[in-house]
């Protein structure tokens, strides 16, 4: 992959997933929607998409996969335990899942404490002390 | 979604970059940069970089480096437990964490851009509005020394490196 006339070198940087064209759909599972505020632990086996606000934790089940999005405009204050967190809106907590994945897309804030096993920051707004080891060590 | 490869072309010409510390190299002191830097050994100390860094692969960087660039870490920054104070990297620009890379310290930066299958075990940080970086001031001020003149990438640097047998861009001037 070296050009060697003009000593140009193409390395690659990595694997990020893009956003579809169209607007985030709705995990599977439950949903806060828009004007809506939640305060509280949220057991889920699923997953959960918030649209409005949701304040509290949100812990998967044991034996279970789920998955977390934050939409555009939603907030989230939370500790949250989830094999997947999609955040398009404003999330400000902590992650906790050693294999889990964490994504900031372009319009996501995150702010807090985040430990997982990927993090993939599509240029969103971040600051985080972040504990992330691919392979989930 | 469908997950896309990103890969950087590197054009050191085009890029602006006119200083290079090759692998097995150790640079530890102030410095100030003017125009932007391949790091493929160990550097260390307050560095201001006045362009784009690319942090290669195996590289290392500590200290406090403040770039007037984008920043391109394939490499590591700081040391396993270090504190953030002691691995900083400071960017006006956008900061792009490959897969390879490994954070133990802390990265700023204006935008971020975090490829999957980097390491990170640190503080990262974007400037959400234009926070300007005072970086002569505070270069100086870390390490209270005097501020090293601009290096130039010259002819026989380039030659030497390219006698070397580890696949290396050549830089043109």
């Amino acid at each position: 992959m070296t050009d060697t006339v003009n000593h140009r070198l193409c390395i690659p940087l990595g694997l990020r997933d893009s956003p579809t064209e169209q607007l985030p759909q709705p995990a599977d599972g439950s949903c806060i929607g828009p004007g809506v505020r939640f305060e509280g632990t949220f057991y889920t086996g699923v997953g959960c998409a918030v649209h409005g606000h949701l304040q509290g934790a949100v812990l998967q089940l044991p034996d279970h996969s789920c998955g977390l999005v934050v939409h555009e405009g939603a907030t989230t204050e939370a500790f949250v335990d989830a094999d997947t967190v999609e955040i398009h809106g404003n999330f400000k907590g902590q992650i906790e899942n050693p294999r889990g994945k964490v994504i900031v897309y372009k319009t996501g804030t995150l702010l807090g404490e985040v430990r997982a096993g990927d993090l993939i920051v599509v240029s969103g707004v971040i600051d985080a002390c972040i504990g992330v080891s691919p392979g989930g060590q | 979604m469908s997950p896309s490869i990103d890969t950087l072309t590197i054009d050191p010409t085009a890029m602006g970059i006119r200083h290079r510390f090759g692998p097995e190299s150790l640079i530890d002191g102030t410095l100030k940069l003017a125009g932007g830097a391949l790091v493929q050994g160990e550097v260390s100390g307050a560095v201001f970089v006045q362009g784009p860094l690319l942090i290669w692969a195996d590289a290392t960087v500590r200290g406090v480096i403040q770039v007037d660039g984008d920043v391109y870490v394939f490499g590591t920054i700081g040391d396993p437990g270090c504190a953030p104070d002691e691995a900083s990297v400071e960017c006006q620009g956008t900061a792009y964490l490959a897969a390879s890379s490994v954070l133990n310290g802390r990265i700023v930066a204006k935008h971020l851009q975090i490829y999957q299958g980097a390491d990170l075990r640190g503080q990262v940080r974007s400037l959400a509005s234009a926070h300007k970086l005072s970086p002569h001031v505070s270069a100086v001020d870390e390490r209270g020394g005097a501020i090293a003149e601009a290096t130039e990438v010259v002819e026989e640097i380039d030659a030497h490196f390219r006698r070397a047998s580890y696949p290396i861009p050549a830089f043109s001037r």
